[in-house]
C-alpha cells in the first residue's frame, strides 16, 4: 500500500514537472476557445441583424438581372429571379439560427427533465422513459425526421416538431445516465439528512452537476441541428418558397450548378462556416470544461 | 495527431473509392458492338406492357413497337403499321394493315393480331376507353374494322397515342411484362423494371434497315443527373435536358441539340371553387398581372397564348389572350370593390385578404421559378400568395383544398383536343380539378364527338381555348420546348414535339 501511495506521489510529480508546458496548452485552450466564441458571437449578432444589414430585399425580383455573376453590386451574385443572393444569405443566417437555438433549447429541455426525473427517481418511471427512449433512438434520426415531416406536412413549425421528437432522447439518455450516478453520491445523502425535499435536492445538487457535459453537447448540437434544419429544407420539407433558407437556396440552385455555380457555393460556404465554428466551440468548450483533462 | 492524419488518410482512399467506382462502371458501358448507343431516358415503367398505365410510352419512345398511325412533325396523321384507312359510318372505321411486316420474332402481323393485342389492352387498361369507346373489333386478312359505340371523330389521332402500341399477344403471356414483342425497328432483350432496357435490332424491319445494332437506355430521372452523364460521356443521347443546362452543350464540336416546341406546357390551376377565385374578376386580374413574357425567358420556353401549344396545328396565337398590364389588374379589382384598408399591401373585401394557396411539388425546376416569380408579381397588384411544396400534390388535386397549383399538362398528346378538354374542362369531367362548369364548354365538347372533318375540329378546339381565357380559368403560361442532346458522335435524331417518340430507324452513332 505504502508503495503504490510513493508511485502515485511520484506520477504527480512527475507531472507538476511538466506543467510549465501544461499552463501554455491550459492558457491556448482558453484562448482557442476565446476566438472562438467571439467568432460565434459576432456569427449570432450578424443574424440577428441580417435583415438591418442586407444590402436589398431578398425577396425582391429582377427580372433583368438573373443569374448575373457576383459583381460590387452583387457580392454573391444573382439568382434565377434577379434576387441579391447575398442579401438572401443574411437574412437566411437569421432563420437559420433562431431556429436553430430554439430547437436545442427545446429539445434539451425535454430531454434534460425526462432524463433528471428517470435519473433519479429511477425504478419503473425509468424503465418506462428508456424504453420509449430505446423506441426513438432505433429509427436512424435522419429518415425518422423526414418521415414525421412528410406526415405532418411542409412546414417550419411541423420542422420543428419533426426534428425536436427524435433528437431529445441523446440528452435524455446522457442525463439519465448521469442523474442516477450522482444519486448514489454521499452529498445527495447529506442534502437528504439535512432535511431537503426531493425537488430541491434535484434542482440543487444534481442538476448543476449534470450542467457542464449538457452545455457542451447543446453547443455540439447546434451546428447538428442546423445541418438537420438546411437537409429537410432542401427536400423541400421546411422552409417554404420564397423564405431565403440556406438549404432550400442550396436545393433551387441545384439546377444551376453549372451554370450559376455561385447560388450554391455561397449559401453552402455560410453554412460550413456556422457549424465549423460551433462544432469547434463546443469542441473546445468541452477541452476546458472537462475535468478529465484540466486535472 | 497522428489519429487525424490517419483520418484524413482514410477519407482521402474512402473518395478514391468512391470515384473508381463510378469510373468502372461507366467504362463497362463503353464496352460492346461498333454500332451501340447509350441513351438516358427520363422515365421507364415498371414494365413494357402497353396494357399497363402508361408504360407504352417507354414501348414507342425506345423504338420497340408502333402504332397504327402516327404523328408527323407538324402533329398531322400519317399511316404507319395501316397504310390505309375509311370511315364507313359514323362508328364504323375500316384499317388496312401494312402487308408484309412481321413481329420481332417472325410472325407476320395480321388484323387478326391487332385485332388481340387492343382486346387485350382494352381489357386492361381502363385509360384505353377515354381514347374512344371499344364496340366491337372484326378481323378478316389485313382488314381491321372497328366499331365504336359512340361517335368518335379523334380515333385516327387517338390511335397514336402509345397505350395502342401493337405487340405480339400470341406468345407467353408471361414475357409480355419484360421482353414484349413489337415490330418496330429495335427488340427488347432485357429489361429491369425502372432502370434499364437492352435492346438490339431488327434487321428485318419493313422501313428500312436501321442504323445501329444495339442501344442500351438508362432510366436517369434526375435531369441534373442527365446532364451530368451526358458530360461524362456515360450516355451519348439525352431526352429532355433542362433548359437551364442547354448552354453547357454549345460547343458544336461536342454536341448537339435538336429543340422544337412541345406539347406541353406550364398551366397554373385555379380553383373556382374556392372564395376568392370564384370571381370572375379576381381571375381576370390574376391573368392580366403575370408577366408571361418575362418567365418564358427566366425558363426558356415560349409564352402561351392559350391552352393549347402553337407546336399543333391548332395552336393558335391569334386568340384574345391576357396581355401583361398591371394598372389594368390594379382597376379591374379596384371597381371590383377589393381595396387595401389596413395599409398592408393587400386588397380585402368584407375584411376578408385574398390569400391564395399555391402548391407546387418538391422536384423543384420550372413550376418553383414560375411560382416564386406569379407570387412577387400578385404581390404587387394587393394579391397574397403563400406557396406550398408538397410531396402529394395529386391528393391535394383530388381533395380540392388549393386555389392555385403549378401543372405541367399535355393538352392534346395525340394531337387532338377533344380528350383533354373532356376530362379537365367539362362539367365533372374526372380531372376536372378547376371545378369550371360551363354550358358554353359542354356544347362544344359533345359537338366534338361527332366531328369528323378535321378542319371543323380544330376550329372548335380554338373556340374552346376562346372560352377558357374569356372566363379566365387558368393561367396558361408558357409552352416548353421538347429537346434531345448528344454527343456529335450521334446522328440524325431529331427532337419531336409529342415526346414519346425519340427512337427511329435513322439514329446511327460513328
Amino acid at each position: 500500500m505504502e508503495q503504490i501511495i510513493e508511485k502515485y506521489k511520484a506520477s504527480r510529480a512527475e507531472k507538476r514537472l511538466t506543467s510549465p508546458l501544461q499552463i501554455k496548452t491550459v492558457t491556448g485552450k482558453r484562448l482557442r476557445f476565446g476566438i472562438l466564441l467571439s467568432l460565434a458571437v459576432l456569427l449570432v449578432i450578424i443574424a440577428a441583424l441580417g435583415n438591418i444589414l442586407a444590402p436589398m430585399d431578398p425577396l425582391l425580383t429582377n427580372y433583368d438581372m438573373t443569374l448575373k455573376p457576383p459583381s460590387r453590386e452583387y457580392l454573391c451574385g444573382t439568382d434565377v429571379l434577379g434576387r441579391d443572393v447575398f442579401s438572401r444569405i443574411l437574412c437566411g443566417a437569421s432563420n437559420s439560427f433562431s431556429l436553430s437555438f430554439l430547437m436545442v433549447t427545446i429539445v434539451a429541455g425535454i430531454g434534460i427533465v425526462l432524463g433528471t426525473t428517470s435519473g433519479y427517481i429511477g425504478g419503473r418511471f425509468d424503465t418506462v422513459i428508456m424504453r420509449i427512449t430505446d423506441i426513438f433512438l432505433a429509427f436512424p434520426s435522419m429518415v425518422f425526421a423526414i418521415a414525421v415531416a412528410g406526415i405532418l406536412g411542409p412546414g417550419l413549425v411541423n420542422t420543428i416538431i419533426a426534428l425536436s421528437l427524435i433528437q431529445w432522447t441523446k440528452y435524455a439518455r446522457m442525463t439519465r445516465s448521469l442523474a442516477s450516478s450522482i444519486r448514489e453520491k454521499n452529498y445527495i445523502e447529506q442534502a437528504r439528512f439535512g432535511g431537503a425535499t426531493e425537488v430541491q435536492i434535484m434542482f440543487k445538487y444534481v442538476l448543476p452537476n449534470l450542467i457542464t457535459p449538457l452545455v457542451i453537447m447543446a453547443t455540439l448540437d447546434i451546428g447538428m441541428m442546423m445541418m438537420s434544419l438546411a437537409g429537410l429544407s432542401f427536400l423541400g420539407l421546411a422552409s417554404q418558397p420564397p423564405t431565403p433558407e440556406w438549404g432550400y437556396m442550396i436545393n433551387e440552385s441545384r439546377q444551376y450548378m453549372q451554370t450559376a455555380p455561385w447560388m450554391m457555393i455561397y449559401p453552402g460556404m455560410a453554412l460550413l462556416l456556422v457549424v465549423i465554428v460551433f462544432n469547434l466551440l463546443g469542441d473546445s468548450l468541452r477541452d476546458i470544461l472537462d475535468p478529465k483533462d484540466n486535472d | 495527431m497522428k489519429k487525424r492524419m490517419l483520418s484524413l488518410c482514410l477519407i482521402v482512399s474512402l473518395v478514391g473509392m468512391l470515384f473508381s467506382g463510378c469510373s468502372s462502371a461507366s467504362g463497362s458501358s463503353d464496352s460492346g458492338s461498333e454500332k451501340h448507343l447509350n441513351m438516358g431516358i427520363y422515365w421507364l415503367g415498371t414494365d413494357l406492357d402497353p396494357a399497363n398505365e402508361y408504360n407504352g410510352w417507354s414501348l414507342t419512345r425506345t423504338g420497340i413497337a408502333e402504332t397504327l398511325t402516327k404523328l408527323n412533325e407538324n402533329i398531322e396523321v400519317e399511316a404507319c403499321l395501316a397504310d390505309k384507312w375509311e370511315q364507313v359510318d359514323d362508328l364504323t372505321w375500316k384499317f388496312h394493315i401494312r402487308e408484309g411486316v412481321k413481329f420481332q420474332n417472325g410472325n407476320p402481323l395480321t388484323a387478326e393480331a391487332v385485332k388481340n393485342c387492343f382486346q387485350r389492352t382494352f381489357d386492361k387498361n381502363k385509360r384505353a376507353t377515354t381514347y374512344f369507346k371499344l364496340d366491337k373489333m372484326i378481323a378478316e386478312g389485313q382488314e381491321l374494322t372497328i366499331v365504336t359505340s359512340e361517335p368518335c371523330g379523334a380515333i385516327l389521332n387517338n390511335l397514336v397515342e402509345p397505350i395502342f402500341s401493337v405487340i405480339d399477344v400470341s406468345v407467353d403471356q408471361a414475357t409480355i411484362a419484360n421482353t414484349p414483342v413489337g415490330t418496330g425497328p429495335y427488340a427488347v432483350t432485357e429489361y429491369v423494371s425502372e432502370l434499364s432496357a437492352e435492346c438490339v435490332v431488327n434487321a428485318d424491319y419493313w422501313d428500312g434497315k436501321p442504323g445501329l445494332e444495339t442501344v442500351s437506355y438508362q432510366y436517369i430521372k434526375d435531369p441534373d443527373s442527365r446532364v451530368l452523364a451526358l458530360q461524362s460521356g456515360e450516355i451519348d443521347l439525352a431526352q429532355t435536358i433542362p433548359a437551364t443546362s442547354l448552354a453547357l452543350f454549345e460547343d458544336e464540336k461536342e454536341y448537339q441539340i435538336s429543340e422544337v416546341t412541345g406539347l406541353r406546357g406550364s398551366t397554373i390551376c385555379m380553383n373556382l371553387q374556392r372564395p376568392a377565385l370564384s370571381k370572375l374578376e379576381v381571375r381576370q386580374a390574376i391573368s392580366y398581372g403575370i408577366d408571361k413574357d418575362k418567365y418564358a425567358e427566366l425558363i426558356h420556353a415560349v409564352p402561351a397564348t392559350g391552352l393549347f401549344s402553337t407546336a399543333l396545328p391548332f395552336g393558335s396565337d391569334k386568340l384574345k389572350s391576357y396581355a401583361f398590364d398591371q394598372a389594368k389588374a390594379n382597376k379591374i379589382l379596384q371597381d371590383a370593390g377589393y381595396v387595401d384598408t389596413n395599409g398592408d399591401g393587400i386588397r380585402e373585401i368584407n375584411g376578408e385578404k385574398i390569400h391564395l394557396q399555391f402548391y407546387l411539388d418538391t422536384s423543384g425546376g420550372t413550376g418553383e421559378t414560375l411560382s416564386q416569380a406569379i407570387q412577387a408579381d400578385l404581390k404587387n397588384i394587393g394579391i397574397e400568395v403563400e406557396l406550398i411544396q408538397s410531396e402529394n400534390l395529386s391528393d391535394i388535386r383530388k381533395a380540392g383544398t388549393f386555389d392555385m397549383y403549378y401543372n405541367g399538362s399535355n393538352a392534346a398528346p395525340t394531337g387532338d383536343p377533344q380528350a383533354y378538354l373532356s376530362l379537365t374542362y367539362k362539367t365533372a369531367g374526372s380531372s376536372n380539378y378547376s371545378y369550371y362548369s360551363s354550358e358554353k364548354m359542354d356544347n362544344l365538347v359533345s359537338k366534338l364527338n361527332s366531328t369528323f372533318v378535321i378542319e371543323d375540329r380544330q376550329k372548335l378546339a380554338q373556340e374552346a381555348s376562346q372560352i377558357l381565357l374569356d372566363d379566365a380559368v387558368n393561367l396558361f403560361v408558357s409552352y416548353t420546348p421538347s429537346n434531345i442532346v448528344g454527343s456529335t458522335k450521334v446522328k440524325n435524331f431529331k427532337a419531336h414535339p409529342a415526346d414519346y417518340y425519340l427512337m427511329n430507324k435513322d439514329i446511327t452513332i460513328e
